[in-house]
């Protein structure tokens, strides 16, 4: 083997191998959930599911994926104020996407309690990504406070949480038709 | 970006209550799928170094 056989991997390369390996496995996770939820119980919809919680939780999701992208964005430019302020927006629309899940939980509890077959899978479905939306929050937490001095400092931190925060979107985009939208 | 994906969401409700095209609904959760994996998460960096 010559030396121009030599493949060259710098560190962030890898860095970013590793972790949509990592994010590889946590999708195998989320689609057995997938699939388990269509295997026991069809394409079927209780009426009692809140459409209206559902959609805004939804969109909150979705807007913290866009302060979350801003977040990364300034970072990479060294804006430390609009990288402050668009990862405490991400926090917050965190916080509230978790507080909607807990509305819809008290309401399920009665509708479609756990015992049932779609509120056993709704439960471990939304409480598996509520748990993920949490451990999210966590890490983009810790990330905050060590780079809000000097985000350009901490580039593959601030890129990882928001690489993170942007696959518990995704699993949500499937999962919200999912569990509120096939009928 | 946001907006593709507001609009998509926004389909994906006109069509569970007046259509119920589950392969429709499919289609839409693959499509904003596949926009925030492409333009929010990158994933095109992978085969790239660092820049």
């Amino acid at each position: 083997m010559t030396t121009s056989d030599h493949v060259v991997v710098d560190k962030l390369s890898l860095d970013r191998f590793g972790f949509w390996l990592f994010i590889l496995s946590e999708s195998m996770i989320f689609l057995a959930l997938l699939a388990s939820r269509f295997y026991l119980t069809g394409f079927d919809v209780p009426e009692e599911a809140n459409q209206v919680v559902a959609l805004v939780i939804t969109s909150i999701l979705l807007l913290s994926s866009g302060t979350a992208y801003v977040a990364e964005v300034a970072s990479r430019f060294g804006d430390s104020i609009l990288f402050r302020r668009a990862m405490l927006a991400t926090l917050a629309l965190g916080f509230v996407f978790l507080i909607g899940v807990g509305i819809e939980w008290s309401e399920a509890f009665h509708a479609f309690p756990p015992s049932t077959l779609y509120g056993s899978s709704f439960f471990l479905m939304t409480g598996m990504h509520a748990f993920h939306v949490l451990t999210g929050m966590i890490f983009l937490g810790i990330v905050y406070r060590m780079s809000s001095q000097a985000p350009a400092s901490h580039k593959w931190p601030v890129e990882a949480s928001v690489k993170y925060w942007h696959f518990v979107d995704v699993v949500w985009v499937f999962f919200y038709p999912a569990l509120y939208l096939i009928n | 970006m946001f907006i593709a994906l507001a609009v998509l969401t926004v389909a994906e409700y006109v069509v569970a209550v007046s259509i119920t095209a589950v392969s429709l609904l499919f289609v839409l959760a693959l499509a904003k799928g596949w926009l925030i994996v492409v333009y929010f998460m990158h994933i095109g960096q992978l085969g790239e170094g660092s820049h």
